[in-house]
């Protein structure tokens, strides 16, 4: 007999947990250095680059946020069910982001994406919640192929301004991939204040087209 | 008119110009300006120092200030590197600064700005250097000396002798004929000591070129004049104690060479104008050039075997293992106990948080800069030292150098594009920026920094020198036989010598330690005659701006010993 309990963690996608987990201990390991002696990590011709591990943390966490989106049909439900499944999985990575301190001596901006993660992966539950649910808008997106593909197109699609001229480049921080790149080695102040403006307001937004539907349904 | 008209007329021109002429009277305080010379007669060589002389002309009083020179090297396509060298800094009025500075890029200008140290600049001027741009070095020749006729290598005046030893490193010999005041030669001897190579023309001439210094570099024991049958008088040292007649003339000597420290001299036993054209293309022909000391390779090689203190893997996988392991045992009980599942995952995070946390905690922090340094240190009848610097960073950096880094050379790839080449001048000190897994090589000359001594009576050498902050090497060399210095890290020591060994067969047990010592010994003559050797090594992790900054450095004292 199954009894019911928190919806701290959605078990339905424990695979995703488990990815997230894996993918980012595996990337945590390969991050320390193979070699004992300075001259070792000259010579190496390919070093496992550390910020992997953040990269699959905030890409494995969209998804999972647009799992949970995905997942939640039923109009009217608290935002919260949506965000403390996402804090947890975050908070699973604990481990990784304290291990990684030993990795990045003196850069501990990578905490800052510690934060970032979550509210990345919130706005895609969101994003994806308020797709699926019916509403003329949103009617044609209401697939889970094309929530996935819209997840996708978030993460990856903002990159392309940075082939466009000067200027334009700092819409790149509209992807939780490039964001958390400036996120981990930060040129200056505008960096992270860009990456997590970018995504509070995208959550404004959406918080506020739901907050508009539930009044006219009312 | 009326008066309304009046008030709206224009000006006539003659007050207008009444009007500028008292403004300009009013503002006309002496702007000040810089005016610059570089290098020799403007010749320069890419990667090598050049003298610099700036004039400072129209300060109405001293200001607090720095001089700096500034040099943007590459181009769009191949990157750029900025690098700047302060040349004077503090209280600086009008007049003239003699300074070396590095060319890293002779295509590029050289611009020197003075700058107050509270803010804003007082006054800049910029040099172009790629019109008279030299591919390799060249030989300098100080007036009254000159090169043949058919030449453009610089004649300088001794006034442009550079005031450091390192100044000379874009020439490839240095002749001098005439009479040059005592700091000149000292700063010539110190830079043929360090891998120089100097023609003296003596004859005539010699008795006003005379000096102890003079003496010491030319190696005379007893110079006579000697009248020739053509009547040329020539300078004479019986026997020409370690030389080489190189050139004679009727079976008398007239070019001499003579090895000294790293470097040659080469003794001319008449004047200029004594030879002939035959003569003289002969001398030109067998003068070798200057081989400046370098030990980048000891360097790198220093770098290259520095712990990376990494954290253990093993760690990572358990903290890892953990968390899943947590994850597959709460999935396992979540239909039945979905309270404790989720209980047991973020027990599971936790108990691995705080594993990590103090793994972290209890592991020393990997430097993220490493720094090795070279110091390469000979005293003479004068001294010099050379540093060679490497930095190796993990990360991004900018850090300041350490103090004493002076106005280093900047080894400079071709491609600048990989990364942020900067090294400039902030509140006096030079500070670089780091690429992660980039190498950052730097060498700079310095005059002699720390003193030793090494007197010998009878059978026992008596050593005196700063003390150790590391580990200490040292030995006393005679005649190529050595007496190791055992147990000397303070100030003095004194060891008998008896049962020593052959210097080739000297083994130091540490491969870095042994390949700087053959490097040296391959360069300076300490087979004959009585020389100290010290190694001082100094290995430690110090922070640094916030950051753990590994740095080992390797210095090598090479003294000569007199009798007490």
């Amino acid at each position: 007999m199954e009894r019911r309990g928190p919806s701290w963690i959605d078990w339905g996608g424990f695979q995703i947990y488990f990815s997230l987990l894996l993918a980012c201990g595996v990337f945590l390991v390969l991050a320390v250095p193979f070699v004992g002696r300075v001259g070792d990590l000259q010579t190496a011709s390919w070093r496992f680059p550390s910020h992997a591990l953040f990269l699959a943390n905030v890409t494995l966490l969209a998804i999972l946020g647009t799992h949970l989106g995905s997942r939640d049909e039923r109009s009217g439900r608290p935002i919260v069910h949506l965000v403390i499944p996402v804090a947890v999985a975050q908070f699973l990575l604990t481990p990784c982001y304290v291990f990684a301190a030993v990795l990045r001596p003196g850069g501990g901006t990578f905490w800052l994406v510690y934060v970032y993660a979550p509210l990345a992966a919130s706005l895609c539950a969101l994003a994806a919640a308020t797709s699926r649910r019916r509403g003329r808008p949103f009617r044609p997106l209401a697939t889970y192929p094309t929530t996935y593909a819209l997840t996708l197109a978030y993460l990856v699609v903002p990159l392309l301004f940075g082939l466009a001229p000067a200027g334009w480049g700092a819409l790149t921080l509209l992807s939780p991939i490039a964001a958390t790149l400036r996120l981990v080695d930060p040129i200056g102040l505008w960096d992270p204040i860009g990456a997590f403006a970018a995504v509070i307001a995208g959550i404004g937004v959406i918080g506020a087209v739901r907050i508009r539907r539930r009044r006219r349904h009312v | 008119m009326n008066a309304k008209s009046r008030l709206r007329r224009p000006p006539s021109r003659g007050a207008l110009l009444a009007s500028v002429v008292l403004a300009s009277a009013a503002f006309a305080a002496p702007a000040a300006s810089i005016a610059i010379d570089v290098g020799f007669a403007g010749s320069v060589v890419d990667g090598r120092f050049a003298p610099i002389t700036v004039r400072i002309d129209g300060l109405p009083s001293a200001v607090d200030a720095v001089l700096i020179a500034r040099q943007t090297a590459g181009n769009a396509w191949r990157g750029t590197a900025r690098i700047e060298t302060s040349i004077a800094s503090g209280e600086i009025t009008n007049g003239v600064l003699r300074a070396t500075v590095p060319i890293h890029d002779a295509l590029s200008d050289l611009e020197v700005i003075l700058e107050a140290r509270s803010g804003g600049t007082i006054a800049t001027t910029t040099v172009p250097l790629r019109t008279s741009r030299r591919a390799d070095p060249f030989p300098v020749y100080i007036a009254p000396a000159r090169g043949p006729a058919a030449t453009s290598d610089p004649v300088i005046d001794p006034a442009g002798i550079p005031s450091d030893w390192w100044g000379f490193d874009a020439a490839s010999s240095v002749w001098i004929a005439g009479p040059l005041p005592h700091g000149d030669w000292e700063v010539i001897a110190q830079w043929v000591l360090a891998g120089g190579s100097a023609v003296v023309y003596t004859g005539a001439d010699f008795f006003r070129l005379d000096g102890p210094i003079v003496r010491q570099l030319l190696g005379l024991r007893d110079p006579t004049p000697v009248t020739w049958a053509d009547g040329t008088l020539s300078l004479q040292d019986p026997g020409w104690p370690g030389g080489t007649v190189v050139i004679v003339r009727d079976a008398r000597p007239l070019l001499v060479h003579r090895a000294i420290g790293a470097g040659s001299i080469w003794i001319v036993t008449v004047r200029p104008r004594d030879l002939s054209d035959a003569e003289a293309a002969a001398i030109l022909g067998a003068v070798t050039p200057a081989i400046p000391l370098r030990y980048d390779a000891a360097t790198a090689g220093l770098l290259a075997g520095m712990r990376y203190a990494r954290p253990s893997h093993a760690v990572a996988i358990g903290i890892v293992g953990i968390g899943l392991a947590a994850l597959v045992a709460g999935s396992g009980i979540r239909r039945t106990r979905p309270w404790m599942a989720c209980g047991v995952v973020i027990a599971g995070a936790v108990a691995a948080s705080v594993w990590s946390g103090l793994y972290v905690n209890m592991t020393k922090p990997p430097a993220i800069v490493y720094h090795s340094n070279t110091i390469v240190s000979f005293q003479d009848f004068v001294g010099f030292a050379v540093s060679h610097d490497n930095w190796y960073s993990l990360d991004r950096n900018t850090l300041f150098l350490p103090a004493g880094a002076g106005a280093p050379l900047v080894e400079l790839d071709h491609s600048l594009a990989t990364g942020d080449h900067r090294l400039e001048v902030r509140d006096d000190r030079p500070w670089i920026s780091l690429a992660p897994g980039r190498l950052r090589s730097l060498r700079v000359g310095t005059p002699v920094r720390e003193r030793f001594q090494l007197s010998i009576s009878a059978n026992v050498a008596s050593v005196v020198g700063p003390k150790s902050e590391g580990s200490r090497t040292a030995f006393v060399v005679v005649d190529g036989v050595v007496h190791p210095v055992e147990g000397w890290s303070g100030t003095d020591a004194s060891i008998e010598l008896s049962d020593g060994t052959e210097l080739e067969s000297l083994e130091l047990g540490r491969p870095d330690h042994d390949g700087l010592l053959r490097a040296v010994a391959d360069r300076f003559p300490i087979h004959a005659g009585a020389w100290l050797l010290v190694i001082d090594d100094v290995e430690r992790t110090e922070l640094v701006g916030g950051l753990a900054v590994a740095a080992r450095t390797v210095a090598l004292y090479v003294v000569r010993g007199g009798e007490s």
